[in-house]
């Protein structure tokens, strides 16, 4: 608001985005406002027909824009959340800040951006394969090298619902209401809701940001129960090896031989560890040490970064790899003394 | 703060968000489900007009759903529970948007689509239809995100300005201007249309081979 000590506003000069958003808001219904436009404000209004338009359609604006509908969250993505939430139970508790076996703490929270969670290393939540509610998550996970690209509604689900598909079908109508633009994308989503309409457990929980699950490892299935700290345990594992510079011989000894192996020469492009490191995400921090590997079954990159401030511990994350700058897949991440 | 449908952020709705959240903490498997459905509705509108993508809005709000069961005991108290989760959102909407940045993208509005279309044909017939909101919503996905956020979250969600700085970790006076600049493209592009001559007529469109399966076409289907 322009203040009314202000010097006079010069002839001829209209009223800035700013002015006219003020004047707009003023006249919404049930605007708070005690006082009216800045005395040369409401002047220029009282002399200036463009000006007048202007705060009207602004106003107008303003009006459409409160009256946009809400659309209903369509039952399929409904679904899905449901169901990464039953493995995000099954995976780690709310509190996951407790110290676990060897010694390392484990912090499943993405890292924070002034207290929220930022969600770039936080899309994904373990190694292990959980199945969701009903337990057949078996659905198809993307391959690692696969780009987001590829991953499209389509490719989400293979089987078709009758009915449910027809719900699914009009659901997406009805929120489309103003996504006229996105015919293609929606009708993509149709396709995936149609496909996650009936199949509740296995489509949401193929989720798209993929939730680490390995159902080429029965292994780590069987190990669902204790996921999370299996997860823990082989980041820490890994991470300590890497800093004693025997990466290699850590990931063949020991209880973690299973887990933690060399890939072949091949198996990893010599890209892979420097596009994980590029996260944003973690923009800023110093890298301590980065290697590749295999995590549990999954072709992975450790990034091990400083915690700063003579800490004496790092924090770890490992990506399944190879990282994309529009996809980085958090297998397990977290502190881990030094 | 204008009223909103189902405004969710009453003391009692939000003493209840609380009392999930810390019942969610305390190791109530089912509190933190409760809690997000109760938010979800609103949640997915953020997402998906901040994105602009349904598909984008689905996999956002997954992540946050995630983020926010595991952030759970970090909940600051000052804030309002629905006001944590929106932010939450929201910041997973501007990571995969500009993530996504690099990719190529169909440019908005489509003025190629019949609502726009017939909207420029009959602009005086636009107002308090479904065309203004069609094209107000292809408008408000051409912003940059930036604004985008900003308009979605005081103008469309009807959030203060000092929460929506909240909401988007940026300072109130960005949250103005933000908000100044996306209205003033908006209405730039609505007067576009107002103020376009030749209202012709509007003509039946003949509908094209496989209109049926448009969102346009879906939505007469069903209202």
């Amino acid at each position: 608001m322009t203040a009314a000590h202000e010097p006079r506003r010069a002839p001829g000069v209209h009223l800035s985005a700013e002015e006219l958003s003020e004047v707009a808001e003023g006249r919404q219904e049930g605007a708070q406002r005690d006082m009216g436009p800045a005395p040369d404000v409401a002047e220029h209004l009282r002399d200036c027909e463009r000006c007048r338009d202007e705060a009207d359609a602004m106003a107008g604006l303003l009006a459409a824009l409160a009256d946009l509908e809400q659309p209903s969250i369509p039952e399929g993505v409904a679904l899905r959340i449901d169901a990464a939430l039953a493995q995000a139970a099954l995976i780690d508790e709310p509190s996951a800040d407790a110290a676990f076996q060897d010694g390392a703490s484990f912090q499943s929270s993405a890292p924070f951006r002034d207290g929220a969670p930022h969600s770039t290393a936080e899309s994904t939540s373990g190694p292990a394969s959980v199945p969701a509610r009903s337990g057949h998550a078996h659905g198809s996970r993307r391959p690692p090298n696969q780009l987001p690209e590829t991953r499209r509604p389509a490719s989400r689900g293979s089987s078709s619902h009758g009915s449910a598909s027809r719900r699914s079908l009009r659901r997406v109508a009805g929120w489309s209401l103003g996504l006229l633009a996105f015919a293609s994308a929606l009708t993509g989503l149709a396709t995936v809701l149609t496909s996650q309409g009936g199949t509740a457990s296995s489509g949401s929980a193929s989720s798209a940001s993929g939730v680490g699950r390995n159902p080429e490892n029965p292994s780590m299935q069987n190990a669902v129960p204790d996921a999370g700290s299996a997860a823990q345990s082989m980041l820490a594992a890994w991470t300590k090896a890497v800093l004693s510079g025997t990466p290699t011989a850590a990931g063949s000894s020991g209880e973690h031989a299973h887990v933690l192996s060399s890939p072949p020469a091949s198996a990893l492009a010599t890209g892979s560890v420097s596009a994980c490191e590029a996260n944003p995400a973690f923009a800023g921090r110093q890298i301590v040490g980065a290697t590749s590997g295999l995590f549990g079954a999954t072709r992975a990159v450790l990034v091990v970064y400083a915690n700063g401030d003579g800490s004496r511990s790092v924090y770890a994350v490992a990506y399944a790899a190879p990282c994309a700058p529009s996809d980085y897949r958090v297998l397990a991440q977290g502190t881990v003394p030094e | 703060m204008r009223p909103r449908r189902g405004d969710p952020r009453k003391a009692s709705d939000d003493a209840e968000d609380r009392a999930l959240l810390a019942r969610h903490v305390a190791g109530d498997r089912e509190a933190f489900s409760e809690l997000f459905n109760r938010h979800r509705d609103r949640l997915w509108a953020v997402a998906l007009r901040t994105t602009a993508d349904p598909e984008e809005a689905a996999d956002a709000l997954q992540d946050a759903a995630v983020s926010a069961f595991r952030a759970a005991a970090g909940f600051r108290s000052e804030s309002a529970v629905g006001t944590w989760l929106y932010r939450i959102v929201v910041n997973a909407c501007l990571d995969r948007v500009r993530r996504q940045a690099a990719r190529p993208t169909v440019r908005y509005p489509d003025e190629q689509s019949p609502a726009w279309q017939r909207a420029v044909r009959d602009p005086a017939d636009m107002a308090e239809t479904r065309d203004l909101r069609i094209v107000l919503e292809q408008a408000l996905a051409a912003l940059p995100i930036e604004q985008r956020a900003a308009v979605v979250a005081v103008d469309v969600e009807g959030l203060s300005v000092e929460e929506a700085a909240e909401a988007l970790g940026i300072p109130v006076g960005t949250v103005k201007s933000r908000c100044a600049r996306g209205r003033a493209r908006l209405a730039t592009i609505l007067a576009d249309l107002r103020n376009r001559p030749g209202a012709a007529p509007v003509q039946r469109q003949t509908a094209p081979k496989g209109a049926g399966d448009t969102p346009e076409a879906m939505e007469r289907g069903v209202r």
